[in-house]
């Protein structure tokens, strides 16, 4: 794992000790209770994002770049 | 007590940049917004001026908490948009620019409809000039469909607020309740307003736009008409439950379209789009938090998304580039840029100590408070699309994509300056948010630095790192356009549009075409009215007049005796009538 990697991997698990210890009430979903949650979604939400976005462009969205768009 | 309007310096300095040039219009542009915030500091919250106008009580300044903190941002990016444009040299698009910030103020101070809505056109017109400063066929293009689409935004807000007051609703922009407003006069107010916040599909006007303008008017545009538009829904609309689901689609929609953009400004406006939608969806909710969130929000993303136009702008400027297939390789050479650009960056993307951070939590907080857990998940969906584009996809491919052997001429002082500034300024609030929320109308009242918040906004924005890692094989930009609603009018809308201008032209010719022959056959019979019975008199000579003769008058005469006898006649009912 490189410098960079490790950084990251250090300043998560700081996170997640910090949402473990100090976690109190919160008045939103269930899911403020699952530590590392967010990081869990960040990761697949990027994912999904990604994918269905370039799914939609390839059923048509996306078109080439050429004349029929100039004015 | 009455008051100042911060626009009116605003205008009389765009006056002043269009009859000069040289320094003393640079000083010029300068000096209209810096006087601009000079007034805005000397506002009393609770203070008007208006006058009495046929009747109605015009109200061109009411100062309270809201128009406060809305006036303080555009006079604020108005003075640092200006300072950021010094280097182009147009007075025309400077005045303009002018003109729009000050349409702007004109909207955010209104206390009555009328005021507001000649300020709101003011603003339409204005941008539209500023957009075709572009200079470019595609300027004036995108320039040419963008005054379509506000023209008739504009005359269905108007339509709304002519039927709202003879309705006997209010001449004052207050709260419109839908339980006892017109319900027409109610949408067709709110259409108006949704148009100019960008809401899909309503939305296509801006990232059709915007991308087409000088680098200089982008950062005006990317600031004044959709956080107007915040600003009224605020002011209008407060708790309009329809605002929640459009704001989370408009966040989501932003962010989807952003993955397959290849333009980065257009990008960018994809991003503006997603942003409002947490401040449509803040109003939509309606708590105190939620209202003062989807105001702060607007603070602060004038803030970092002008930032953020202006990192591109500065980058445009630079490489004479725009695509994300054509750049790379500049980091180097752009340190400053990629460093400025990348405070706008973390900003937007709600890292801790950036102003985006302590706004845009508020919305998303005031949804978990409703227990609107979908709200909640959505909103918190499309931040990291916003941290992957904005913050990651795009820097990662503009300036740090493998070298295309780009020449890279020096970027201006002013561009650096007028960044610094905004740069300065969204962090100061992103460690000093008490300052911002003690603008706002209800207090702010949110603490955004606990520890679980911190930890889970670092969990997040790591998940999303991780994965553009891992995934960005696969997101850089491709030579592609992507079909948005203005497809309806750019494609079929522009055929139809033919097919009715050509069937006019083509009715028109034949009706030309008919009426020549009439009135040549009118000409012949009035010039010859025998021939009109031409074929009774061809059955008394026993012969045929031809029809292809021309007018002679020979044929056209009637024969002495009927002449003759006519007369006679005449004169015998003259004595029978005098006897």
């Amino acid at each position: 794992m490189t410098r960079a990697g490790l950084a990251a991997a250090a300043v998560l698990a700081l996170a997640v000790g910090v949402e473990v210890l100090a976690h109190g009430d919160h008045a939103g979903g269930f899911w403020h209770a699952i530590p590392g949650f967010h990081f869990v979604f960040g990761l697949l939400a990027c994912y999904a994002i990604v994918v269905l976005s370039k799914g939609l462009g390839r059923l048509g969205i996306q078109q080439p770049d050429g004349d029929e768009w100039e004015p | 007590m009455s008051a100042a309007h911060p626009a009116l310096a605003l205008l009389a300095a765009a006056f002043a940049v269009a009859g000069s040039r040289g320094i003393a219009q640079r000083v010029l542009r300068v000096a209209g917004p810096a006087l601009a915030l000079a007034i805005w500091w000397s506002l009393e919250p609770g203070s008007t001026t208006g006058a009495s106008v046929g009747g109605f009580e015009v109200l061109t300044v009411r100062v309270d908490a809201l128009s406060l903190v809305f006036g303080l941002a555009m006079c604020g990016i108005a003075l640092i948009g200006s300072v950021y444009s010094l280097h182009q040299r147009s007075a025309a698009e400077s005045a303009a620019a002018l003109v729009y910030a000050a349409g702007s103020l004109g909207v955010i101070f209104a206390g009555d409809w009328l005021t507001l809505f000649a300020c709101w056109e003011l603003m339409a017109v204005s941008s539209l000039l500023v957009i075709w400063s572009g200079a470019s066929p595609r300027a004036l293009a995108a320039g040419s469909r963008y005054l379509l689409v506000h023209a008739a935004g504009g005359a269905t807000l108007l339509a709304g607020i002519l039927l709202h007051v003879s309705r006997g609703g209010s001449f004052r922009v207050t709260p419109l309740d839908p339980s006892t407003a017109d319900p027409v006069a109610f949408w067709l107010i709110l259409t108006g307003v949704a148009l100019n916040a960008a809401v899909p599909p309503l939305h296509a006007w801006l990232t059709d736009a915007y991308p087409e303008a000088s680098v200089g008017g982008a950062v005006f545009l990317s600031a004044f008409t959709t956080k107007t538009a915040v600003y009224l829904l605020i002011r209008v609309f407060p708790g309009t439950e329809l605002l929640v689901p459009l704001g989370v689609a408009m966040a989501l929609y932003g962010v989807v379209y952003a993955v397959l953009e290849n333009d980065v400004r257009r990008l960018l406006a994809y991003h503006i789009v997603s942003q409002v939608g947490y401040m449509v969806a803040g109003v939509g909710l309606g708590s105190p938090l939620a209202l003062d969130g989807a105001a702060a929000h607007a603070y602060c993303h004038i803030l970092y998304k002008a930032l953020l136009f202006m990192g591109a702008g500065a980058l445009i400027h630079a490489t004479g580039r725009r695509k994300l297939t054509e750049l790379g390789g500049v980091a180097g050479s752009l340190r400053w840029v990629v460093a400025l650009y990348a405070v706008g960056a973390v900003s937007i993307s709600g890292f801790p100590l950036f102003n985006g951070f302590v706004s845009k939590s508020m919305v998303i907080s005031a949804a978990g408070e409703a227990h609107r857990s979908w709200t909640e998940l959505l909103l918190t969906l499309a931040s990291v699309g916003t941290f992957l584009h904005t913050g990651l996809k795009l820097p990662y491919f503009a300036f740090f994509a493998p070298d295309r052997g780009l020449a890279v001429r020096p970027v201006p002082a002013n561009m650096y300056v007028a960044m610094a500034a905004a740069a300065l300024l969204c962090f100061g609030i992103g460690v000093a948010p008490g300052l911002l929320y003690a603008q706002l109308p209800n207090g702010g009242g949110y603490a955004p630095y606990t520890a679980v918040h911190v930890a889970t906004s670092v969990q997040l924005l790591l998940g999303t790192g991780l994965a553009f890692w891992a995934l960005r094989g696969k997101l850089g930009g491709e030579p592609t356009r992507s079909v948005d609603a203005d497809w309806l009018y750019r494609t079929p809308g522009r055929r139809l549009g033919g097919a009715i201008v050509e069937g006019c032209a083509g009715f028109g010719r034949e009706a030309a075409r008919g009426a020549s022959a009439l009135a040549a056959r009118v000409a012949v019979a009035t010039a010859a009215p025998t021939r009109l019975f031409a074929p009774f008199l061809d059955l008394l000579r026993g012969e045929r007049t031809p029809d292809t003769a021309g007018f002679d008058e020979d044929a056209a005469r009637m024969p002495i005796g009927a002449t003759v006898l006519s007369v006679v006649a005449f004169l015998c009912a003259i004595a029978l009538l005098a006897g």
